[in-house]
């Protein structure tokens, strides 16, 4: 079995769990509506300071949601023992972590598409069309960096006593450049600039391919027995 | 100010007589770890093992 | 048995390191008395200027343990050695110590010099960050039980988060220079022929001091790895 083949595998058993249990869509779809909630709330922004905060709000809330997402479908794979099963199964041990990081992927990129309608009613943002395909686009950068270092993270406190705040503590402090350059680059494009070859695109982009080519090359290390 | 200063650096001796005996009695410890591991490898682990 | 091992037998049978811990401690004695006394008062900051001696060295200290806890991880990953992973546990202790020391400092030298005990200054939130990444390395070596998975995954992180550290350098200073400080944290470089000279004594004894610290911290790692690997044999007997 190729790698591809046994990676398109994995996600597409994670898709079929899901589809059945609906574990993390509705929750975290919930979890974001509600954090949205209390951050428009709090921080009651007047109309032109809700355009400035939006790209920081969504991807903060996104990265919130996001580690509900990974501990979720690990928690999965705990219950009954389906991590072991793969790691024995002939499938590499780099298919499971490209499998993991993409389903993670696609399903926090959907969380992320379906609320961009709602924080547009709640913020009232006007946007046009090139800016909403921006902000899908960078959103899906950030949240390649953030599957591809999540997963990674996730299995390494596999095992560890209190791993969900260990988690949080790990990964959230990684994932600050990401975070900066996203919000700078989504709030570009907000203002009417699309440029990715400025030093903002390069790091999002350089940061997702050291964190996807470190979790490939050490997967191996995490992942033993 | 002078006195604070001497102060800290009272402080600091302090600090040091500390350090100066933790150091010693890490060399004690690893005197005894040595001599148990020692006679772990030597005397316990080459004789054959009694039959139950 | 490795030669590190030995190297740390022959050290504490010669006693030589009562000699190391007490030439440590006179050495930053001395070096304090040396910064306190006898090295002239900044000009434009006055007696506050003297915490840099000890900042910086805390600082560079740092760096080194942090730089030091990434080349034995890539070790351990590679031979699987418990001498690595005892020498990354200790460098990152050592570390983190210094860190904190570093971000005790910089406040209390900020507030008269700049005016305020923080700013989002590209090096502090990089040290922050940083500060805040080998805490939690910490944490995981300390929640995963020292199991031999617990080890990798912490020499794991070793890596991952040294490899962090320009990118956190490179976005924190873009940030910062999109969003024009208020503050602009330029530091003094005029420094006297005795300040210099005062820097670097005081350097060569905080690493120094450092040094012995992480023997010791290493000694203990490696008497505690010794004596698990003797009770699990007895165990098994």
């Amino acid at each position: 079995m190729s790698t591809l083949t046994a990676t398109l595998a994995l996600v597409q058993r994670d898709f079929m769990v899901e589809a059945r249990s609906k574990e993390i869509f509705i929750p975290l779809g919930l979890f974001c509506l509600v954090l949205l909630l209390l951050f428009v709330f709090s921080l009651s922004p007047l109309p032109d300071q809700s355009r400035q905060l939006f790209p920081a709000l969504y991807l903060t809330l996104l990265a919130l949601s996001g580690i509900l997402a990974l501990e979720k479908a690990i928690e999965r794979e705990r219950r009954d023992d389906g991590l072991y099963g793969i790691v024995v199964s002939p499938v590499g041990l780099s298919s499971l972590y490209l499998g993991k990081t993409f389903s993670t992927l696609a399903f926090l990129f959907v969380v992320g598409i379906v609320s961009i309608p709602v924080f547009i009613a709640f913020l009232g943002l006007s946007l046009s069309w090139l800016q909403l395909l921006w902000i899908v686009w960078v959103e899906m950068l950030f949240l390649f960096g953030f599957s591809a270092l999540g997963t990674i993270m996730t299995l390494l406190s596999w095992n560890v006593r209190a791993r969900h705040v260990l988690l949080a503590v790990l990964l959230y402090p990684l994932m600050i450049p990401p975070l900066l350059a996203s919000s700078s680059l989504m709030r570009q494009g907000l203002n009417g600039r699309f440029e990715m070859g400025s030093g903002w695109g390069s790091l999002l982009v350089g940061f997702d391919l050291l964190y996807f080519g470190m979790g490939l090359l050490l997967i191996e290390h995490v992942l033993e027995e | 100010m002078e006195y604070l200063t001497a102060a800290y650096l009272v402080l600091w001796a302090g600090l040091f007589g500390y350090v100066l005996r933790l150091s010693s009695k890490n060399a004690e410890l690893l005197r005894n770890v040595r001599i148990l591991v020692d006679f772990w490898d030597t005397k316990v682990s080459e004789s054959p093992p009694k039959k139950p | 048995m490795s030669m590190l091992d030995k190297m740390l037998e022959r050290y504490y049978a010669s006693r030589l390191n009562t000699l190391a811990v007490t030439a440590a401690c006179l050495g930053v004695l001395g070096g304090l008395i040396r910064i306190f006394w006898f090295t002239p008062i900044d000009s434009y900051q006055g007696v506050v200027q003297k915490i840099f001696y000890i900042h910086l060295p805390c600082a560079i200290g740092a760096f080194t343990a942090f730089f030091g806890v990434f080349v034995a991880s890539i070790a351990f990953l590679a031979v699987r050695k418990d001498v690595f992973d005892d020498l990354a546990s200790s460098l990152a202790e050592v570390g983190v110590a210094c860190c904190s020391l570093v971000l005790i400092t910089g406040p209390i030298w900020a507030k008269p010099a700049w005016g305020a005990y923080w700013t989002w200054d590209n090096r502090l939130t990089t040290t922050l960050i940083l500060w805040v990444l080998y805490v939690g390395y910490l944490l995981l070596r300390h929640l995963s039980l020292e199991s031999e998975q617990g080890k990798r995954a912490a020499a794991v992180l070793g890596i991952i988060a040294f490899l962090d550290v320009p990118i956190v350098r490179m976005s924190v200073k873009w940030w910062r220079s999109i969003h024009p400080s208020v503050l602009s944290g330029q530091k003094g470089t005029g420094l006297d022929r005795p300040m210099v000279e005062t820097l670097w004594i005081s350097l060569l004894t905080f690493l120094f001091f450092f040094a012995v610290l992480l023997v010791e911290r290493f000694a203990l790692a490696r008497a505690k790895t010794l004596l698990k690997k003797v009770r699990m044999q007895m165990e098994v007997c």
